[in-house]
């Protein structure tokens, strides 16, 4: 079976390398690339092509939005999860209509993402996680 | 003297916009990363004993609320626009 192929986006390196720690240990994911900021996600994508992309939305240079809107231009097959510290219903609703299929807040990370990675690689209808407290929103 | 009560609550303003900005940025995505090696941690929690899983298992729950008691208070002291 095919390796699913994700792509971190996010300025911070400790967030970075936690992300890389804990995906490298899921059978069957593999991370293929890390960038830094907006841009250099936008560049990766179109050159690796990964399955999958975590985004953090506040980046420097570009927006992990404005990356999202450019990426669904070049490659609509990449499944975008944005990944953030911001619970906010307007951001929420900015991360669908920019294409993305998911939202986890980084305070939920060991509850909500492996979840919501996995509902992407199935394909699944798309899932917006939010706190732990609430039920996750089918849109 | 009266430009004074404006100068101090323009003060404590941006003080408390630093303060969320700091929590927001560096120690909530400090919390983020603890909490996603945590759960590596917890992917291999079968070679550790009962009370050492237990004790990784307390150690992820309250790791996650100190991470959403920081957002919390970050929103609280300077809510997003």
């Amino acid at each position: 079976m095919k390796n699913l192929r994700i792509l971190i986006a996010d300025d911070h390196e400790v967030v970075r390398r936690g992300l890389h720690a804990l995906l490298g240990t899921q059978a069957g994911w593999e991370v293929v690339g890390e960038a830094a900021n907006g841009p250099d996600a936008v560049k990766l994508v179109n050159q690796i092509k990964p399955d999958v992309v975590i985004m953090d939305i506040t980046m420097p240079v570009m927006s992990g939005f404005d990356a999202t809107r450019l990426i669904m231009e070049t490659a609509p097959q990449t499944k975008i999860l944005i990944f953030t510290m911001h619970d906010s219903e307007q951001m929420m609703q900015t991360a669908l209509e920019v294409g993305a299929r998911g939202y986890v807040l980084k305070s939920n990370a060991g509850s909500d993402l492996i979840a919501a990675i996995r509902a992407l690689a199935k394909d699944e209808t798309p899932l917006i996680f939010r706190t732990a407290k609430r039920t996750p929103k089918i849109v | 003297m009266r430009a004074l009560p404006a100068q101090l609550v323009q003060s404590q303003e941006e003080e408390r916009r630093r303060i969320a900005r700091d929590l927001h940025g560096s120690t909530g995505q400090t919390m983020a990363a603890l909490i996603l090696n945590l759960n590596v941690l917890e992917g291999n929690a079968s070679r550790l004993g009962e009370q050492c899983r237990a004790a990784l298992s307390d150690i992820i729950n309250l790791a996650s609320e100190v991470s959403e008691e920081s957002r919390n208070i970050s929103c609280v002291l300077h809510p997003p626009a």
